[in-house]
C-alpha cells in the first residue's frame, strides 16, 4: 500500500479516475424488502393492465377482423419494424377508464417509435378492433401527440390506416376545435414541408376526413380488396345521388392505383403492404444530422442492477432516498460527474453518459430552496451552452414555503429556474419518479414545459399539492370558519371532510388517471428507465439541437446566504417532513 | 538411354476443375510452365487462375471445347507447350488423340495409344486378359454379336442371369444396364445401346455374369517405357451410388497379404500385356478373396490421392517423369513404399441425395473446408457448380494410422466441409462413415442400396434445430446491424414473436420466441427448448461463425444466409450435422405468381424441370392426350438423361420449351390439364 502511495506521488502519467456513484443496498433490510415488494406489486399491476390493453378490442372484434385476412394493429407494427427494433410505445393508457363503460384500449390507436430499415420512425396504427378504429376525442389527442413527437424530433411518420373516421356521437369533441381532427392533416402538411417523410398504408377503410391521411401523404400504399379511400362511403353516396356502388369500386386499390392516382403502391395483402412500406423507407435517403450512439464500440451498462430501484425507492412517497442511487442505476457505468455538489443540496445536478451520449441530469433530493433553484438554473445554462440534453428526475413536493423562503425571494429564484427550463432548447426528458406537486412540477420540466418525452413511474403522483395537504388546508379553512361562527369542529367531522378529498387527490393524481388523459407519454417500469430514456434520447437526436436564448432572469442579492448554514442542516429534517407543509410552517420560525 | 529423354518445359492440361489444378501444382513444384484451357462458363474458374497462361477454347458443350482436339492443338501451337496432360475424363482415354499428339510432336502424358485402344474396347481387353492369364468374369466379349441384339440375347441365355450389359466403349458408370431375367434383357440392352451411341458414338455391347454383391477393388499400376511396371497397392471403391464412387479407401480392407500380392501381380500382368506405361488402374471385382478383372482405366484416377497418402508418392510427378522417358523411380516391387496406415477420399458432390442423388448444381455461396487435411478442389466461395460438367465440388482426403482412426478423422473433416447454396452429399457420407457395417465389415457395391433406409432417412427438423435456426438468424441480423441502442424492447410487456421457417419439404414451421435483452446480449426463449443465445459471432467470408447455446448445450455453428436464387435460405452447419431452412419473407418473393393465383386461373398440372439442364427431346405437343407417367420429354443434365413424365392423366395444354433449350431448375416445361 505504501508503494502504491509512493507510486501515486511520483507518477506524472495518469489514468482517469471514474466518478462512480451508488452503493450496494442491504437487501436484507426490512425497509428495502418492503419497498421492493410494494414496487414489484405496482409494476405487476401495471403489466397486467397493459397486457389487457394490448389485447385490443375484445375477442369478437378480433375474430371478425382476422377472419377477413387482416392483421391486428400490433402485429402489423411488428412486421413493419426491423426484427431487432425496439418499440417505444406512446401512451398505452390513453382512454383508460375515460368513457365509463366504453372501453377504448390504447385510445383505439397504437403509436410509438421503432426502427424501419434502421431509420427511427413514428408509427401510428389504427386499431380497427376498437370501435371500428373510430376517433374518440382521446384518439385524436393521441394521434396529435404522436405527430407532435414526430415533428419535434424529425421522425418519419408511417400511418397504418384502418379507421371508420370520427366517432359521430362525440363529433363536437372531435371535429371543431384547433386541436381536433383537422389538426392531423395540418400536421401532415407541415411535416411534409419540413421534409419529414409522411407515409400512409391503407389497410382498411379511410372514409371522409380519413381519406386525407393517404391523400396528404408523400407516398401511399393500398391493399387490394381491403383498403378503401373515399370522401363519402356507399351509403352516403346512395343517399346523396342515388348511385349504387360497392366500396371496392368506389375507392378500392384498383381505382386508386390505376385511375385516380390517390395511392402509389398496390399491395396484395397486409404483409405485402408492409413490405412495400419498408421498401419506401429504405429509399428515403433519410439522414440524421448528428452523430448518434454509434460513436462508442461498447456501451457500459450501469454497475448496479436497475431492479434495485424497487427496493431503494418503494411506493411510500413519505420515504426519502438518495437520488444518486437512482442515477447510478440509469447511466453508463454508474459514472456521474456532479456539479455544485455542496451547494443547494436538495437539487442534484451533474453530467453522465446515456448509451454513450452525454446528458445533464437534474434530480430532486428534497424540497427546492432558493439556492437549489439557482443551482438548477446555472446547470441548465451550462447544458444549453454545450448542447447537452437534459434529464429531469422529478420527486418534488414543491418550492420551499414560509416567511423565510419568501423573504429570500424563493418566488424570483424559482422563476429563474422556470425561465431556464422553459427556454432551454436542448432535448428535455422528464421522468416522474415520486411526487410531482405544485410549482416543483414547473421547475422540474413538467408537461407544460415541453419536454420531448415525459414518463411516470407507477408509484408516482401528480397534483397541485399532496392530498393530505389539500385536505389539511380545507380543514383549516373550515376550522377557522367554525371558530368565527363559534361552532365546534369535531375530529369526526374533520375526518369526514378530509377523507373524500384525500381519496380524490389520490385518484386523480394517480398515473393511470394521468396517463389516460395524456398528461404524460406513458407509465414505465422503474427498472426500464435507462432503456426508455435511451430510446427517447435516440429519437430526440434525430433533430438538430438549436441554440438557446434565455428570457429575462430577475436578478437578486441572496440574503439568505446568512442562513445557508442553518438551512442546510435543516435540509435533512425538512426532507422527512416536507410531506406536511404545515409542519414546515412551524419548523422554520423556530429555526430563525 | 539419355538420348531418348525428352524435356517437358511446358504442359498443357486439356482438362478443367480440380484435376487441372492438381496437375498444375506438381508442375509448379517441378518448375514446369503450365497452360490451361477453358470453355465459356469456366472463364473465371480456379484452374484458369492457377495456370500460368490460359486459353479460351469454345462454348460450354464439351464436344466444342474440352473434347475439341483441333482447338487444343491450336493452343499447343500458340502457347508453345510441348506436352499435354489429359487429366481424367474428356480426352484422357482417347487413343486417337494420343496418336495425334505423337503426330503433332507433343508429349502425351499417358500410356501409348495402342494400350489405350486395347483396354478401351471392353470385349477386346477381356480377350487379352484371358490370354495373359488374368482371371475375368465369365461373359461374352465377342465382336460378332456386339451390335446385334438378337445374337447377343442368345449368348445371354447361354450365360444365365443376372447379367450385366455394358457398352464396349463405356466407362465411368455410363452405358451399363443390369438384366435380371430373360424378359427384361431386350429392353435393357436397347436402352444401353442408345446411351452408348449417344455417349461414346458406338453402340457395341458386351455381357458378363453379374455378381450381385461384389466389392470394387482396383490396383494402381505404373509402367515406364523401359519395360518396368510396379503396382502401388490397391484401393477399395465399393461405396458407390448410381455406379459412381463416393468414398474410396486404401488399402482395401479384408484382403489377405497373399491376395494383396496376387491381385497386384495380376494387375501388373494386365498392364504388361498391353505394354503399358504411365499411370493406370486395373479394376477388379472381388468376392471374398477371389478377384476377376473388370477393366483397366488408362489414366490417372480421381481417387489417386488415397494411393499417394499411403505411399507418400506424387503420382503426377511419376507420370511426368515417365512421359519424359525416365525409368520409374522405383522399379523393384519390393521397394515400393507402404502401404502406410489407411487413407480415405470422400467425394463431395453438389447433389440431392434424398431425390436419388440427382445433381444439384448452383452457386456455392459460402464455403469452408477442413483445415487439417488434403482438399482437392477447384471451387472457391462464390463459384458456380456448372450444369455442364461433373457436379463434384471437392475431394477430401484424410489419413490415419489405422482404418478406425482414419474414419474418425474423415468424419471430423467432413463436419468442417461446409458448403452453402447447394445441396451436397456431406451429411450422407458422414452417415456412411458412422454406420456400423462400414466401420466393422467389408462393404460391397450394394452397401448404399441395402442401407438406403438408415443412410437416406428422412430429415425432420427437431425443435432443437428450429431453436438453432432462430438464434443463428437473429445473431446474423444483429451482427450486420452493428451496435444498436436497445434491442427488442417493449414497454411493459415481453416481446413474443413467431418465426416462420420452411424445411426442405416445404412444410411451414412456426417457432415461438420470447425475447429478452439482458446487458446488451440478446437472449431468446424458444418454444419448449427454453433459453438460447448466441455469442462470439464472427464473419469469415460468407460464413458466420458463432457459439450457440440451445437449452444449455453449446455448439460451434457456421451459418450462411442467402446466396444465389435463394436469398432467404439459411444454411446451418454444426459438428453434428447440417440443415437448411427457408425463412419466410414479409412480402411475396414472386409477386406475379401470387397475382395469378388470385386471378383464379385454376391450378392445372404444371410440370417443372427437376434440375437445370437441356431439354433434349419433347415427345408431346399441345392438345395431345397423355396418361399419368407417360413420357413428355427428356432432360439431359450433367451428362445424364432424365425422363420427364406426366403427373396425371389429361391433355397437354402448353409446351413451354422447345427441344434443345437450356432450362433452369423449376422452369415450367409442360402444362397438363387434368
Amino acid at each position: 500500500r505504501q508503494l502504491g502511495i509512493l507510486m501515486q506521488r511520483r507518477s506524472n502519467f495518469h489514468l482517469d479516475a471514474p466518478s462512480v456513484v451508488g452503493t450496494e443496498p442491504d437487501k436484507n433490510a426490512p425497509e428495502y424488502q418492503e419497498n421492493y415488494e410494494s414496487m414489484k406489486k405496482v409494476v405487476q399491476d401495471l403489466r397486467t393492465r397493459v397486457s389487457k390493453i394490448m389485447a385490443g378490442g375484445g375477442e369478437k372484434a378480433i375474430t371478425r377482423h382476422t377472419s377477413k385476412g387482416k392483421l391486428l394493429a400490433r402485429d402489423r407494427i411488428q412486421y413493419l419494424l426491423d426484427s431487432d427494433s425496439s418499440f417505444l410505445e406512446v401512451s398505452q393508457f390513453a382512454g383508460y377508464e375515460l368513457y365509463g363503460d366504453e372501453e377504448v384500449p390504447a385510445g383505439g390507436i397504437v403509436g410509438g417509435i421503432g426502427t424501419v430499415q434502421g431509420v427511427e420512425c413514428m408509427i401510428i396504427a389504427n386499431d380497427a378492433t376498437v370501435k371500428g378504429g373510430s376517433y374518440y376525442p382521446i384518439t385524436v389527442k393521441k394521434h396529435l401527440r404522436c405527430q407532435e413527437i414526430a415533428m419535434e424530433n424529425r421522425l418519419p411518420c408511417i400511418y397504418l390506416v384502418d379507421s371508420g373516421g370520427a366517432n359521430l356521437p362525440r363529433q363536437a369533441e372531435v371535429f371543431p376545435d384547433r386541436d381536433h381532427f383537422g389538426r392531423i392533416f395540418f400536421h401532415q402538411a407541415k411535416m411534409s414541408s419540413m421534409k419529414i417523410p409522411q407515409i400512409a398504408v391503407v389497410l382498411g377503410s379511410c372514409t371522409a376526413g380519413g381519406a386525407y391521411v393517404p391523400a396528404m401523404a408523400d407516398e401511399s400504399v393500398i391493399v387490394r380488396n381491403q383498403g378503401t379511400i373515399f370522401l363519402a362511403g356507399p351509403p352516403l353516396v346512395k343517399a346523396a345521388t342515388g348511385e349504387e356502388i360497392s366500396a371496392e369500386d368506389l375507392g378500392g386499390a384498383d381505382l386508386h392505383c390505376g385511375k385516380s392516382g390517390v395511392t402509389d403502391h398496390y399491395a396484395l395483402n397486409d404483409k405485402d403492404a408492409l413490405q412495400i412500406a419498408r421498401n419506401i423507407v429504405k429509399n428515403l435517403n433519410y439522414t440524421v444530422p448528428q452523430k448518434k450512439f454509434t460513436t462508442r464500440a461498447k456501451v457500459v451498462e450501469p454497475k448496479f442492477d436497475p431492479e434495485e430501484i424497487y427496493g431503494i425507492v418503494g411506493t411510500n412517497l413519505m420515504r426519502t432516498f438518495d437520488i444518486r442511487e437512482v442515477i447510478a442505476r440509469i447511466v453508463d457505468g454508474s459514472e456521474f460527474y456532479e456539479f455544485k455538489e455542496k451547494y443547494g443540496e436538495t437539487l442534484v445536478t451533474g453530467f453522465a453518459n446515456l448509451y454513450g451520449h452525454p446528458v445533464g441530469i437534474i434530480g430532486n433530493n428534497g424540497v427546492l430552496f432558493s439556492e437549489s433553484a439557482l443551482k438548477g438554473t446555472h446547470f441548465i445554462e451550462l447544458c444549453c451552452q454545450r448542447k447537452i440534453p437534459l434529464i429531469f428526475l422529478q420527486n418534488i413536493t414543491g418550492f420551499m414555503v414560509g416567511r423565510e423562503a419568501e423573504r429570500g425571494g424563493i418566488a424570483k429564484n424559482g422563476a429563474k429556474m422556470v425561465t431556464a427550463v422553459s427556454c432551454a432548447k436542448v432535448p428535455k426528458l422528464t421522468v416522474l419518479i415520486g411526487g410531482s406537486y405544485g410549482a416543483g412540477n414547473y421547475g422540474m420540466c413538467g408537461r407544460a414545459y415541453g419536454p420531448r418525452f415525459l414518463y411516470m413511474w407507477p408509484n408516482s403522483r401528480i397534483s397541485v399539492m399532496g392530498g393530505e395537504q389539500a385536505a389539511g388546508v380545507l380543514a383549516q379553512i373550515t376550522r377557522d370558519q367554525r371558530t368565527r361562527e363559534k361552532k365546534e369542529f369535531t375530529a369526526e367531522e374533520e375526518k369526514a371532510l378530509k377523507q373524500p378529498i384525500i381519496e380524490r387527490f389520490e385518484h386523480e393524481g394517480h398515473p393511470y388517471f394521468s396517463s389516460a388523459r395524456l398528461w404524460d407519454d406513458g407509465i414505465i417500469d422503474p427498472k426500464d428507465t435507462r432503456k426508455v430514456l435511451g430510446l427517447s434520447l435516440s429519437a430526440a437526436l434525430n433533430a438538430t439541437i438549436p441554440e438557446t436564448t434565455f428570457g429575462v432572469f430577475r436578478m437578486l442579492v441572496l440574503i439568505c446566504i446568512l442562513v445557508m448554514g442553518r438551512a442546510t442542516t435543516m435540509k435533512h429534517e425538512a426532507n422527512k417532513t416536507t410531506q406536511s407543509s404545515k409542519e414546515v410552517f412551524l419548523f422554520i420560525p423556530t429555526l430563525l | 538411354m539419355s538420348a531418348r529423354l525428352k524435356e517437358i518445359s511446358k504442359v498443357l492440361v486439356a482438362n478443367r476443375g480440380e484435376i487441372a489444378c492438381r496437375v498444375f501444382r506438381t508442375c509448379k513444384k517441378l518448375g514446369i510452365k503450365t497452360v490451361g484451357v477453358f470453355s465459356e462458363p469456366d472463364r473465371n474458374s480456379q484452374h484458369v487462375h492457377l495456370a500460368d497462361e490460359a486459353y479460351f477454347i469454345g462454348p460450354a458443350q464439351s464436344t466444342l471445347s474440352y473434347l475439341n482436339q483441333e482447338k487444343i492443338f491450336e493452343v499447343v501451337k500458340r502457347s508453345g507447350a510441348n506436352a499435354i496432360h489429359p487429366g481424367y475424363g474428356f480426352l484422357s482415354e482417347n487413343s486417337d488423340f494420343a496418336r495425334k499428339c505423337a503426330e503433332e510432336n507433343v508429349i502425351f502424358v499417358g500410356p501409348p495409344p495402342q494400350a489405350i485402344f486395347d483396354m478401351g474396347i471392353k470385349n477386346k481387353s477381356k480377350e487379352l486378359m484371358i490370354a495373359a492369364g488374368v482371371p475375368v468374369v465369365p461373359g461374352y466379349h465377342g465382336s460378332e454379336a456386339a451390335s446385334n441384339l438378337e445374337a447377343l440375347e442368345k449368348e445371354a441365355l447361354k450365360l444365365g442371369f443376372p447379367l450385366m450389359i455394358k457398352a464396349v466403349k463405356g466407362g465411368g458408370g455410363k452405358g451399363m444396364r443390369i438384366a435380371r431375367s430373360a424378359d427384361e434383357f431386350m429392353s435393357q440392352a436397347q436402352s444401353c445401346q442408345s446411351e452408348a451411341e449417344k455417349a461414346f458414338g458406338d453402340g457395341a455391347l458386351l455381357i458378363e455374369r453379374y455378381i450381385e454383391a461384389p466389392r470394387h477393388v482396383e490396383v494402381q499400376v505404373f509402367g515406364d517405357n523401359h519395360g518396368n511396371c510396379v503396382y502401388l497397392w490397391e484401393r477399395d471403391c465399393s461405396v458407390q451410388r448410381r455406379h459412381q464412387k463416393v468414398i474410396e479407401e486404401a488399402p482395401a480392407p479384408g484382403l489377405s497379404l497373399e491376395t494383396r500380392s496376387k491381385i497386384g501381380t495380376a494387375a501388373v500382368n494386365a498392364a504388361k500385356a498391353v505394354n503399358y506405361s504411365g499411370a493406370g488402374t486395373v479394376e477388379f471385382i472381388v468376392e471374398n478373396q477371389d478377384f476377376y478383372f473388370m477393366e483397366m482405366n488408362t489414366r490417372l484416377q480421381v481417387e489417386h490421392p488415397v494411393t499417394e497418402a499411403i505411399t507418400g508418392l506424387d503420382l503426377v510427378q511419376w507420370q511426368l517423369m515417365v512421359a519424359m522417358g525416365h525409368e520409374l523411380p522405383i522399379k523393384d516391387q519390393s521397394k515400393v513404399p507402404g502401404p502406410f496406415g489407411h487413407a480415405f477420399e470422400m467425394r463431395v458432390y453438389a447433389e440431392d441425395t434424398m431425390a436419388g442423388f440427382v445433381p444439384a448444381p448452383g452457386l456455392v455461396h459460402a464455403l469452408r473446408t477442413p483445415p487439417n487435411c488434403r482438399v482437392e478442389s477447384a471451387i472457391v466461395e462464390g463459384d458456380q457448380v456448372s450444369v455442364h460438367y461433373d457436379p463434384m465440388i471437392a475431394k477430401v482426403v484424410v489419413w490415419g494410422e489405422s482404418r478406425t482412426e482414419a474414419i474418425k478423422k474423415a468424419d471430423v473433416a467432413l463436419s468442417q466441409f461446409n458448403a452453402a447454396g447447394v445441396e451436397t452429399n456431406v451429411d450422407f457420407m458422414r452417415k456412411i462413415l458412422r454406420s456400423k457395417p462400414f466401420q466393422q465389415d467389408v462393404v460391397t457395391t450394394k452397401f448404399i442400396e441395402e442401407n438406403r433406409e438408415s443412410l437416406l432417412g428422412k430429415r425432420e427438423l427437431s425443435s432443437e434445430h428450429l431453436a438453432l435456426a432462430t438464434v443463428t438468424l437473429s445473431a446474423i441480423q444483429d451482427y450486420n446491424k452493428g451496435q444498436t441502442l436497445v434491442r427488442r424492447f417493449r414497454l411493459n410487456a415481453d416481446l413474443n414473436t413467431n418465426l416462420s421457417l420452411k424445411n426442405d419439404d416445404d412444410k411451414e414451421l412456426q417457432v415461438k420466441i420470447q425475447h429478452s435483452d439482458a446487458s446488451g446480449q440478446s437472449n431468446y426463449s424458444v418454444q419448449e427448448i427454453g433459453d438460447c443465445s448466441a455469442s462470439n459471432v464472427e464473419k469469415k467470408g460468407n460464413f458466420y461463425e458463432m457459439d450457440v447455446t440451445v437449452g444449455g448445450k453449446k455448439l460451434s455453428v457456421a451459418a450462411a444466409l442467402g446466396g444465389g436464387d435463394a436469398q432467404n435460405v439459411l444454411s446451418i452447419f454444426t459438428p453434428e450435422n447440417s440443415f437448411n431452412v427457408e425463412v419466410c419473407t414479409l412480402g411475396p418473393v414472386d409477386k406475379s405468381q401470387m397475382d395469378s393465383e388470385a386471378g383464379g386461373a385454376g391450378s392445372s398440372g404444371s410440370v417443372k424441370s427437376p434440375m437445370p439442364g437441356t431439354l433434349e427431346k419433347v415427345s408431346v405437343k399441345a392438345g395431345d392426350n397423355v396418361k399419368k407417367g407417360q413420357q413428355l420429354g427428356t432432360l439431359v443434365a450433367m451428362k445424364m438423361e432424365h425422363i420427364i413424365r406426366s403427373p396425371c392423366d389429361g391433355t397437354v395444354e402448353k409446351v413451354h420449351q422447345q427441344a434443345g433449350q437450356t432450362v433452369g431448375k423449376g422452369s415450367n416445361l409442360f402444362t397438363i390439364k387434368p
